[in-house]
């Protein structure tokens, strides 16, 4: 009997496409990379060893492990690594030696504050230290906006192809570095040498700016090519309105901007911020889920 | 030299020739189409337009699919054609992502069923033999063919003769000289990709 194979009737209509190839995958890859090295940036500002052991793992593990899942041939992700001209034109290609150089770096940094390899010659004071260091730091940011180059440097589609894109991802990337931040120190029950309060303000400042940069971004689509206002009705009056108001805007921004300004002003526990963390946090992650979701190609004709 | 094709949709008649031809001439996956024909209605009734736009690769002079390929699979050749290694693709996909015209394909992983699961024509699996799943495929011009000296399907078969291909970089050869009589235009040229393949309007 025959099956008939799905053909998808967008390819022969004219009218705004959904993207379908980048997916749950790819947002859970962009994700882990933001948070992962905005954790870094944050806890070494901090000196929050465990946040940036955590931060390592969520960018090896997260970010690579989801690239790794989404790739058809995944093992031939090395052949990213040795193409020198696609080096010189391709943001993947440029974000993977960054994502490597990272890992290193950033490993062979914070390996002498552990326990297992104190024998290493260098320590964090070093100048060998440093100077892994400072590339670490480098390669995180790298990591965090690198992603939203990869996006918009995409003709196709209007709705990434903006640089205020890799912008909102180093904003969501800090903000969600700041809330793992959190919500390890509420985890473990210790007290770091963390001036909390600093952390709080920072992060006040972030949500605001994400929530400004948001209302610019969706200003800006909506008067774009079709694609992108197609994009954004999706988003904001379409089958993704509940994902885009419910979960990015009002549970990962305005309930955590709400509660850490309280916290801020008023005080609390830091275990209120730590849980408001996981909801800022998912929020980021939907975020990402809408733009892929929502991406579209404009009409040919 | 640089490939390139001026179709003629005055002569276009929405048969779909060209789509089929396409599809025996390189035996593609099912599900992938390396040229279609979309079609648009426009007004009402009685006044009632129909256009149809045959698109496939269009082996653009700046491919942004070649500039976000990772590996490099995707590569201009010195005949203007914009060729893939199946064996550099790792399948990411951003070519996809990045072409503005969506004229590129990815046959999946085996759980893509065929046309007719369990009963497979001989010719069916010689022709997907040169195709590796999980890579990203494409119009090529017909590149087979044009090493032995013939031109694409896709111009050999229409009925109307609608499709020229030729070296648009020799203004002697007759698809130049008809994209400069006719005046031929691109596909959505603000998006700066300089295809290599123009439509007459009329």
């Amino acid at each position: 009997m025959a099956v008939v194979t799905k053909i998808v009737s967008e390819r022969f209509e004219v009218r705004p496409t959904i993207q379908r190839e980048w997916r749950v995958l790819i947002a859970i890859a962009l994700f882990c990379g933001g948070v992962g090295g905005g954790l870094f940036l944050i806890s070494q500002f901090f000196g929050f060893t465990f946040g940036v052991v955590l931060a390592l793992i969520i960018v090896g593990l997260g970010m690579g492990g989801a690239y790794f899942a989404d790739l058809g041939r995944p093992l031939r992700f090395w052949r990213m690594l040795i193409s020198w001209s696609a080096l010189k034109t391709s943001w993947i290609a440029r974000g993977i030696w960054g994502i490597v150089i990272f890992l290193i770096s950033g490993a062979l940094y914070i390996a002498p504050s552990l326990g297992w390899f104190t024998w290493l010659p260098w320590t964090g004071q070093t100048i060998a230290g440093r100077v892994m260091l400072g590339i670490a730091v480098v390669a995180a940011a790298w990591v965090i906006i690198y992603t939203g180059f990869v996006m918009a440097q995409s003709p196709a589609i209007a709705l990434w192809h903006t640089p205020l894109l890799p912008a909102l991802f180093m904003l969501y990337g800090l903000a969600g570095g700041i809330d793992l931040t959190m919500i390890s120190l509420g985890a473990l029950g210790e007290t770091y040498a963390i001036d909390v309060h600093l952390l709080e303000l920072a992060l006040i400042i972030l949500l605001i700016l994400c929530i400004i940069f948001i209302w610019m971004y969706l200003s800006l689509m909506s008067g774009s090519r079709v694609g992108a206002r197609e994009a954004v009705r999706m988003m904001t009056r379409g089958e993704l309105s509940f994902i885009f108001w419910g979960v990015v805007i009002v549970v990962g921004l305005v309930i955590p901007l709400a509660v850490t300004l309280y916290v801020y002003f008023i005080g609390a526990s830091i275990v209120i911020t730590g849980v408001t963390g996981l909801l800022a946090l998912m929020g980021c992650l939907f975020f990402r889920y809408a733009l892929l979701r929502a991406g579209s190609f404009s009409p040919l004709m | 030299m640089r490939y390139g094709m001026v179709i003629d949709l005055g002569k276009c008649i929405g048969c779909y020739t060209c789509m089929v031809v396409c599809k025996v001439q390189n035996c593609t996956p099912p599900g992938v189409f390396w040229g279609r024909v979309l079609e648009k209605e426009e007004g009402q009734y009685p006044s009632v337009r129909k256009t149809s736009l045959p698109i496939l690769c269009y082996q653009c002079k700046e491919p942004p699919c070649r500039d976000v390929c990772p590996t490099a699979a995707t590569h201009k050749r010195e005949d203007g054609i914009v060729a893939i290694d199946y064996d550099l693709c790792v399948g990411c996909r951003a070519c996809i992502v990045a072409c503005p015209y969506q004229n590129r394909y990815y046959w999946g992983k085996p759980k893509d069923t065929m046309y007719f699961p369990g009963v497979s024509h001989p010719y069916e699996q010689a022709g997907l033999e040169e195709y590796q799943r999980a890579t990203v495929q494409k119009c090529d011009f017909c590149l087979n063919r044009l090493e032995r000296g013939l031109e694409p399907a896709c111009v050999v078969a229409c009925p109307t003769q609608a499709r020229t291909f030729g070296d648009l970089d020799d203004p002697e050869s007759e698809v130049s000289r008809l994209n400069h009589l006719r005046r031929g235009c691109q596909l959505n040229p603000e998006l700066g990709t300089d295809p290599s393949v123009y439509y007459i309007l009329h």
